[in-house]
């Protein structure tokens, strides 16, 4: 199918892109990478009268280190993402996660700010980008900037706090180095690429001595938006290296925030089964996080 | 007669070798690779429009109203056709009567008028000059609904209290058989168990990668309608166009440009195609549609959505005595054209015994009207879901005597030694390798070291499963066999012309268009072979009713029998045209010691004379020769293996499920196919490989869901899910050859493959579970199936 | 709707165009150009045989629009053979069976391409990654698993290095 007629903006500037955002408010839409939007328009279940096609703003493409924290331009492609050796080396859950997103011809063209704002409960950033502590950086054009956790940034399905006048410049993930941290990511879907049924993220941090001060789950596409579990009671009278207790912390962990997740049935997808494959893809990021498996990529478990 | 052919050999001849058996490269599809072939979608021709078509949102309703003044205030907009507007100008689609009792017919007006049975069903075309601008005066056009009560489940549809699709039918039961061959009585005396079983396979879309299409291009050529259809059937289709159009049939070329799979969903006929070629007749210029996934999904034909209950009385040793089944097929919204309705249900319950020995044999089977889009044939028909049935049952069997699931099969397979066996369903088996399958297959895939590790992995919580499926698949269909069961039509009339051309290369002519199959490679193996031609000089025109003779197309594996065995017969001919002629031009006194190789006239003393030489004689200096012997080199001949024959295969699928997110993961696939004699072993093995993982998508992931307001849920690629690279297994491929009876030695393979591909990784999955008496009795066996037959296990399965 | 001017190098040949806002790069490759070869079986960006690669990446035609590659340079499945010779990919789909209706074959070509580019000898995971996105109804993946096959041994052996468009 073919879109419904729209006229499209190519600004060059984040000042003439917020400009057209002011303009037209609820008319237009952001053109990201469009791999969540173009699907839409082809099947005519949006209808803008305007694209505002942020492709040209080159300053919202950027990766940047500063003060404790890296700041990702909201246009910065996923792929960018996934080879950036600077983020493998910050922030290793965001690289090890963005692998999972769909196929790399997606990825090539997907951004993290059009993936944040499409919010797609199923999307793999977003739990990532939660557990993270990751923030958005909303702008508008009256030189209005406002920072936004991202759980607080999503409102449910597809639906975000974006106000029409904004625009997402960045995402910005601060960097902890006090204490070291292990992580895990973990995703079901019915085939390798397609969208999450269930993923989870998972960070853990270790006091040098080896006990666990903090745990904390992140799940996505259970519910209309990814919720958050702290974990740390489970994890605390546990120690490094001691793999069975650990295997049986993560498996009654995994299967407690399955119980207790908001959970919804659809169609194609009983909330029963969404439950049973949120307790497995928790139970993976958690392995992985505390038994330093590499990220396995929704195979058999063994 | 074992060959293995997993061997990557791209053979190019030498002179004298036979081409047919060897990997003779697809050089005709080099322009393919290279981006450049021509597909429906690819055609552009000046003054060219567009058609969008608007299809109805409700699965069942009537038509009040249709407003189309809107669409038309569009610019750019040249026509909207309604119902009304081609009342009485296009025929409707009135499916044939069955020769069966209570055969009943539907008929489906082209664009609806006054009532809408499915979602997707056309109301109106939309012909613009370029496509965005028809789809957006199709979203213009305002019809009023009033919506009726929507027959969902086709076991509901059988209920007298029942909303009826089609009032004049008086059920929704398009085809109820009853039939019983042998003593059933006698043979329930004599068992020793009565074992049931159920299945239960949803709805399925054959989904080629390319949709439907179709550009009718009026005054394109001196033909007053060129019409380009990617069907696989391009006589057909011109014949129903003229019949349905009232355009004289001489008066419409049709041509199957390049096709993007067809896998029988391109074998049916539609509603679209003929509004197409209707406006560029009435419009006067070319006229193009193109179907898109979310049409594709919702428009073109659907199958194997059916219920099935067997039944089977075993004696003591373990022989099937008996089978009964009761089948009921939910064949969507009308009877589809022409097929019919009942291809499905006649053929899923009437060859359902297989390759196995059953002597005694009941059903009783319904197709029945519902409110989804219209079933039709999909790579095998009803055979895979009778595969499915008889190979849960056979397994049911196994557990209840205790038996194991391979010894059941091998009591019951038909041997070579009771060939020709006469089935009860009357069909004559022979020249089939059966049981020789069956135990290469165990033995390939090392049966019993497979039962042995599956049981050492049960003692450790792990769950695998072997499944098995000898599938029996009739292919190369004559004029014997209906085209469909029951109807008045008959396939086998396949013309193929050989033509010689002035500078001594060969032209064959055989409407037999490929989708995928690359039939003139194997067609020019067979050709080089019977004429003594070299390849490079042997172009096969295979998709144009105005280049090549009737054949009655590309369906029912049949085409390299058909075509082959045409080639063979017109060859001999051809052959002894060319060395009459090189003989008198040679001087020799017959054409005995004469023969052709490599496009060369060789005679046994040395002498040669080139094709290209002789050529020039007889066209451009034909004075030259004798009329009486100079009697031209077009020579037109068609075969009729007039029953078809059997070829066969057994499957084997080694699946394990994880027990914690319910995924299959496949371990191994074994397959010893049994297609004949070979023609060229790579294009089989991409047969086999194709068709198998298609019954794979249908055994773990494909499904159409509709809710009960028939709304199709399912309406894009992220839902309805076929199997990905990551997906499938290697697939290890073996052969037997057991030549058929007819011309040539050829059977053909498209789909039985597709057979064992659902069957054999289904019964892999209900094998893993019941070890844990976990049942699963509905096919996608998804993920979340099995866990939930899991869960529901006596026992709550295994803790992993 | 808005109407744009785009400069745009196709399979090394520069087009001036206008195209219309809603026009997708596939439709504008297909029907304003005629480069046919790239198909459309889904326009939702699941199925892959529209991807085509702009400034080296390998991405899905249907979702990006005409007017977005302006200034940009774009591969198709045409571009691949240079002077009639096939390029490696396309040898290897064509000597091993990768393809039978043709239909998937530019999105399976094109995705090799880059991921070939990126890695001549790419392990198991990478190339399910990349191929995870193509699908294919005909093969079965059989024959697209030799004709992979055959590239990474061609690269093993320093055959004829898959060269390509410049970045």
């Amino acid at each position: 199918m073919k879109p419904p007629p729209f006229d499209l903006h190519r600004p060059e500037s984040l000042e003439a892109a917020l400009e057209l955002r002011d303009r037209h408010g609820d008319e237009a839409k952001l053109l990201a990478g469009g791999q969540s939007l173009m699907p839409l328009l082809n099947m005519r279940l949006v209808r803008p009268s305007y694209l505002i096609d942020l492709n040209r703003v080159a300053e919202l493409s950027h990766i940047t280190m500063q003060d404790g924290r890296v700041r990702i331009g909201a246009m910065t492609r996923q792929r960018v993402i996934e080879n950036s050796a600077e983020l493998a080396s910050h922030v290793p859950l965001l690289t090890d996660a963005t692998r999972h997103i769909a196929y790399p011809q997606i990825r090539n063209q997907g951004t993290i700010g059009g993936s944040v704002s499409h919010a797609d409960p199923a999307a793999d950033l977003l739990p990532v980008l939660i557990a993270l502590g990751a923030e958005l950086t909303l702008r508008s054009t009256n030189g209005g900037e406002r920072y936004v956790p991202v759980q607080d940034f999503l409102t449910g399905y597809l639906g975000t706090i974006i106000a029409p006048q904004e625009i997402l410049t960045a995402v910005t993930i601060p960097l902890r180095t006090d204490v070291p941290y292990q992580y895990g990511f973990a995703k079901y879907a019915r085939h390798r690429g397609a969208l999450a049924i269930a993923n989870a993220a998972v960070v853990v941090r270790q006091a040098p001595a080896g006990s666990y001060l903090a745990a904390s789950v992140t799940v996505g596409g259970i519910g209309p938006k990814p919720a958050t579990f702290d974990l740390t009671d489970r994890f605390t009278s546990c120690t490094r290296g001691d793999t069975a207790a650990l295997g049986r912390a993560a498996r009654h962990a995994a299967d407690a925030v399955a119980d207790q997740v908001e959970a919804e049935a659809d169609a194609l997808v009983s909330e029963e089964f969404r439950r049973q494959t949120c307790a497995v893809v928790c139970e993976q990021a958690l392995r992985q996080a505390l038994l330093g498996k590499g990220i396995e990529f929704e195979g058999v478990q063994q | 007669m074992d060959k293995r052919t997993d061997q990557e050999d791209m053979v190019r001849t030498t002179k004298q070798a036979q081409l047919v058996g060897t990997n003779m490269a697809i050089s005709d599809a080099r322009y393919l690779v290279m981006g450049e072939g021509r597909y429906v979608g690819d055609i552009n021709l000046p003054r060219m429009l567009h058609v969008a078509f608007l299809r109805s949102i409700h699965a069942h309703a009537r038509i009040v109203s249709v407003d189309v003044s809107e669409a038309l205030k569009i610019p750019g907009v040249e026509a909207v056709l309604t119902g009304n507007d081609i009342l009485g100008k296009i025929a409707p689609f009135i499916s044939q009567p069955q020769r069966y009792s209570s055969g009943q017919v539907t008929t489906q007006e082209l664009l609806a008028r006054e009532f809408v049975r499915f979602v997707g069903e056309p109301i109106c075309a939309v012909a613009a000059v370029d496509l965005c601008l028809a789809e957006d005066a199709a979203e213009r056009i305002v019809v009023k609904y009033e919506p009726l009560p929507v027959v969902f489940d086709p076991r509901e549809g059988l209920a007298p209290e029942s909303t009826l699709l089609h009032p004049q039918m008086g059920s929704n039961a398009l085809i109820h058989r009853s039939f019983a061959g042998g003593d059933l009585d006698g043979a329930y005396a004599r068992a020793a168990h009565i074992v049931k079983h159920s299945v239960r396979s949803t709805r399925k879309t054959a989904l080629p990668m390319e949709g439907r299409g179709c550009v009718a291009a009026y005054r394109y050529d001196q033909t007053t309608l060129t019409v380009w259809m990617n069907h696989q059937l391009p006589y057909v289709a011109r014949y129903l166009l003229s019949t349905h159009l009232g355009i004289r049939e001489n008066d419409i070329r049709l041509i199957a440009p390049d096709t993007g799979g067809g896998y029988g969903q391109k074998a049916s006929f539609y509603p679209e195609e003929f509004i197409v070629t209707y406006l560029s007749w009435t419009l006067k210029r070319p006229v193009k549609w193109v179907e898109d996934r979310l049409q594709n999904l919702k428009g073109s034909s659907h199958a194997r959505d059916q219920f099935i209950d067997v039944e089977a009385a075993v004696a003591e040793d373990g022989r099937l005595l008996a089978l009964k089944a009761r089948v009921v097929v939910d064949i969507g919204a009308y009877s589809i054209y022409p097929w019919t309705g009942g291809m499905e249900p006649l053929q899923t319950a009437g060859l359902m015994t297989g390759p196995y020995r059953i002597a005694n044999h009941a059903y009783e089977t319904f197709g029945v009207v519902t409110n989804k889009t219209p079933v039709g044939p999909y790579r095998g028909v009803g055979r895979p879901t009778a595969s499915l049935a008889i190979e849960q049952l056979i397994d049911a069997v196994a557990r209840t005597m205790h038996m194991d699931p391979a010894e059941v099969r091998a009591i019951n397979l038909v041997r070579r030694d009771e060939m020709p066996y006469r089935a009860a369903n009357k069909l004559v088996h022979d020249r089939t390798s059966y049981y020789d399958c069956f135990e290469l297959a165990l033995a390939k895939s090392d049966y019993q070291g497979l039962r042995n590790e599956q049981r050492a992995l049960l003692r450790r919580g792990k769950l695998l499963g072997i499944g098995l499926c000898s599938y029996a698949e009739l292919t190369g269909l004559g004029t014997k066999t209906p085209v469909a069961p029951g109807t008045k039509m008959r396939p086998g009339r396949d013309s193929v012309t050989l033509r010689l051309e002035p500078t001594g290369v060969l032209s064959v002519l055989a409407c037999m268009p490929s989708q995928g199959q690359r039939i003139s490679t194997a067609l020019t193996q067979v050709a080089a072979d019977a004429t003594g031609f070299s390849p490079e000089d042997i172009k096969i025109y295979e998709n144009d009713s105005a280049v090549a003779p009737y054949a009655f197309g590309t369906f029912a594996s049949r085409t390299s029998v058909l075509g082959a065995g045409a080639i063979i017969i017109a060859a001999g001919e051809l052959k002894q045209r060319i060395l009459n002629c090189a003989a008198y031009v040679m001087k020799k006194n017959t054409a005995e010691s004469l023969q052709i190789v490599d496009s060369v006239v060789v005679s046994v003393d040395g002498q040669r004379l080139t094709l290209a030489e002789l050529c020039q004689i007889c066209f451009f200096e034909a004075h030259k020769i004798p009329s009486e012997i100079n009697i031209g080199f077009d020579v037109t001949k068609f075969y009729d293996p007039s029953f078809g024959s059997f070829a066969n295969g057994t499957h084997v699928a080694v699946v394990e499920i994880d027990t914690r997110t319910g995924r299959v993961h496949i371990v191994k696939y074994l397959t010893v196919e049994d297609c004949g004699r070979m023609i060229n072993p790579a294009a089989v093995r991409g047969q086999v490989e194709g068709a198998v993982v298609q019954g794979i998508g249908e055994a773990l992931f494909e499904e159409l869901i509709y809710d009960r307001s028939g709304q199709l849920i399912t309406g894009t690629l992220m839902d309805y899910t076929i199997p990905t690279f990551g997906d499938v297994p290697d697939i290890e491929l073996h052969h037997l050859e057991t030549a058929s009876n007819q011309e040539g030695g050829f059977k053909g393979v498209g789909e039985g493959p597709q057979i064992g591909g659902f069957a054999a990784v289904a019964g892999a999955v209900t094998d893993a579970l019941a070890q844990v008496s976990a049942t699963l009795s509905e096919f996608p066996a998804s993920p979340e199936r099995i866990l939930r037959s899991l869960n529901e296990a006596p026992g709550k399965g295994v803790s992993c | 709707m808005s109407t744009h001017r785009i400069t745009v190098t196709v399979n090394r040949t520069t087009h001036e165009a206008a195209v219309s806002s809603r026009i997708s790069l596939a439709d504008f490759l297909r029907d304003q150009l005629g480069y046919t070869g790239t198909h459309l079986a889904c326009e939702h960006g699941v199925c892959g045989s529209c991807t085509v690669v702009v400034d080296g990446r390998a991405v899905r035609s249907c979702l990006i629009l005409a007017a977005q590659v302006d200034g940009r340079m774009v591969l198709t499945l045409e571009g691949l053979a240079e002077s009639g010779r096939l390029h490696p990919i396309q040898q290897a789909l064509l000597d091993h069976h990768g393809f039978q209706c043709g239909f998937c074959t530019p999105g399976v070509a094109m995705s090799l391409y880059e991921l070939f580019q990126r890695n001549p000898d790419p392990a198991d995971d990478e190339v399910e990654g990349y191929l995870s996105g193509c699908l294919c109804r005909c093969t079965g993946y059989g024959g697209i698993r030799r004709s992979v096959a055959a590239l990474r041994a061609n690269a093993a052996h320093g055959e004829e290095r898959i060269r390509g468009q410049a970045d």
